[in-house]
């Protein structure tokens, strides 16, 4: 487990304190030296994630992207939706991390005292990921749970990988990935000097990590137009123009990638739709999360064949 | 006889001790039937008789101090059976479960009473909710309300504030306590499937609402609906609303508590409660097996 276990007390003190004892009202004083450390709550490092992974099927979901694309949102309005209910039908069933994603929702809630919602950015700190975990359930007739790993890096991570494959192949938490997204910035489109910087960047990401060996070839691949806010509120000539340039880039992507990548997808998410009131928050997640829940890479399906647990408990399906 | 002993769970000013204050009166007295009545005093009750005075008296029963955890015993029989039953409840500080979340570490007392457990009572008061309220909530709210031009120049020239740095104790109740139940499920000693009475306390506050304590509950905390939802096979729980107090005391609800008879003034809503006062019935369902 991800965190430290907590120890018996064995203590004969204690014990003597017990309730059902022989008098009927005990009062005891904190003895500083008698408290049991519970787990931190912060983000799971590599060898916590991976003992989960071991000791569950847990589905690792890989947001990748350059910095301030909207990886960090998007996960933290995920987290935001299930505060508020469920999501697509899929139930809160547990958090390992829940001080971590406390923190970084604090910039987009009032106790921040900020004027606009913001998100925590992450900073680079080596090769290394630090996870989210979610547990969740599909649906209320659901049998078992899913548990979810969210990768939570800086956008310099994947800059490093996207430049050298020798860096690349640093990312090994890839290799164990169910779902890879790939951040496309919708705000860059209306950027001519970034637009096509941003869209160049993203494909030399996907290649290599397909040149280095990175992408399992069962995993789910989507390349994930973030913050299509900005697109729904651009004027019609704007709106067409950065609509056609996704459609020129989606296709690029799939005559380039196509062969190489099994399940390719592409999808448009909005977590914040600051742009574009008339959006709903958190649009797109959902369906983001259906396919995490729903699809899951043929090694993940053989694992749980073999695995000792019913498969059909591990799978989290609709019943 | 084995007792039972039963936890109370509550971040601090849940209403556990007022709870406790009122069942300690509801239990000797006659002039409602109770479902339980006290069958015998035994050992020390002058914790039990002086939160009882206040209550009594209409006065605030005070709150557990952090660094003490008071243990209570109750002899117990019901009114129309022979059963008797010994109840222990640990009278834990609410502090001592907000270090749970804060500072993330539990006494050693608590982890025995945990071991002990046949069920508990999870204690959620509307006065003392922490909802997450996003931003951009507020700002769709603002921007219903007219502001004129000029208003909204000089919003928008106004800097920033600067950010209120994160604290970890302002993380939302319903959070909290999903961490708590996650700890103590996760706990060496847990034995599921572990009934929870969850009590919504001063329900005369949301009274008004005509909800009943499951719906106000899935309304209001809705993380901890579809986490004890999920979990189904480590609790078995229930919904009641309780209003210990039965009112502020203050003012015109001060006069109207003032009338009734004592017992009377505890309010008990939820679904099986077959009489409105009777503070001993969330009990009567722990104790069911």
């Amino acid at each position: 487990m991800p965190t430290e276990p907590t120890s018996p007390t064995g203590s004969k003190e204690a014990d003597a304190l017990l309730p059902g004892s022989a008098e009927g009202l005990l009062t005891a004083t904190k003895d500083t030296a008698g408290l049991i450390r519970l787990p931190a709550g912060i983000e799971l490092n590599e060898s916590q994630a991976q003992e989960l992974e071991s000791n569950s099927p847990a589905r690792l979901i890989v947001l990748a992207g350059a910095a301030d694309c909207g990886k960090t949102t998007l996960l933290s309005i995920l987290y935001e939706m299930f505060q508020a209910g469920t999501v697509d039908k899929k139930q809160f069933a547990g958090c390992h991390t829940f001080p971590a994603f406390e923190k970084k929702c604090h910039l987009g809630r009032t106790d921040s005292g900020n004027k606009d919602e913001d998100t925590v950015r992450n900073t680079y700190d080596g090769p290394h990921p630090e996870y989210l975990h979610l547990k969740l359930q599909n649906g209320p007739k659901a049998l078992g749970h899913v548990d979810f790993l969210f990768t939570d890096v800086s956008g310099e991570m994947f800059e490093h990988a996207r430049n050298s494959t020798e860096e690349c192949k640093k990312l090994t938490f890839l290799l164990r990935a169910s779902h890879i997204l790939v951040f496309m910035d919708c705000e860059k489109l209306f950027q001519p000097k970034k637009c096509w910087r941003m869209a160049k960047d993203a494909k030399s990401l996907m290649q290599s990590c397909l040149d280095s060996g990175m992408f399992p070839p069962d995993c789910f691949v989507t390349v994930v137009w973030a913050k299509y806010d900005f697109v729904e509120a651009a004027n019609d000539k704007e709106k067409a123009a950065a609509k056609a340039f996704m459609q020129n880039e989606e296709n690029e992507i799939r005559t380039r990638f196509g062969p190489r990548i099994t399940n390719l997808r592409f999808h448009q998410a909005a977590a914040r739709p600051k742009q574009s009131p008339n959006m709903n928050f958190g649009h797109g997640v959902g369906e983001l999360l259906e396919e995490w829940v729903t699809k899951v890479p043929t090694r993940r399906n053989e694992k749980k064949l073999s695995s000792v647990a019913a498969p059909r408990e591990i799978s989290g399906q609709a019943a | 006889m084995k007792p039972l002993n039963f936890l109370l769970i509550g971040l601090p000013g849940t209403g556990k001790t007022s709870f406790l204050a009122a069942l300690w009166n509801a239990i000797q007295q006659n002039q409602v039937k109770t479902a339980l009545q006290l069958q015998k005093l035994d050992g020390d009750s002058a914790y039990l008789n002086k939160i009882c005075d206040a209550w009594l008296g209409y006065e605030p029963v005070g709150r557990n101090q952090a660094d003490v955890e008071t243990f209570v015993s109750m002899w117990l029989k019901e009114r129309n059976g022979e059963q008797e039953v010994h109840l222990t409840f640990p009278d834990i500080s609410g502090e001592t479960f907000r270090e749970q979340w804060a500072s993330r570490q539990l006494t050693e007392s608590y982890q025995n009473c945990i071991k002990s457990a046949d069920g508990g009572l999870l204690f959620i008061s509307p006065r003392s909710l922490k909802q997450p309220i996003r931003i951009s909530q507020i700002a769709g709210l603002a921007g219903l309300l007219k502001q004129d031009e000029e208003e909204t120049a000089i919003e928008a020239k106004t800097p920033n504030p600067p950010t209120t740095p994160w604290d970890i104790e302002n993380a939302p109740t319903q959070v909290q306590i999903v961490e708590l139940l996650q700890f103590l499920a996760a706990n060496d000693h847990f034995k599921p499937p572990f009934k929870l009475a969850i009590v919504i306390s001063a329900w005369d506050e949301v009274r008004a609402s005509k909800l009943k304590p499951a719906i106000w509950n899935e309304r209001q905390l809705p993380l901890l609906s579809q986490y004890l939802a999920s979990h189904r096979d480590k609790f078995e729980v229930s919904f009641i609303g309780i209003s210990a107090q039965g009112g502020r005391y203050e003012g015109k609800e001060l006069a109207a508590l003032q009338a009734k008879v004592p017992a009377e003034r505890v309010e008990v809503v939820g679904d099986g409660i077959e009489n409105p006062h009777d503070i001993t019935e969330p009990l009567l369902w722990l104790m069911k097996r």
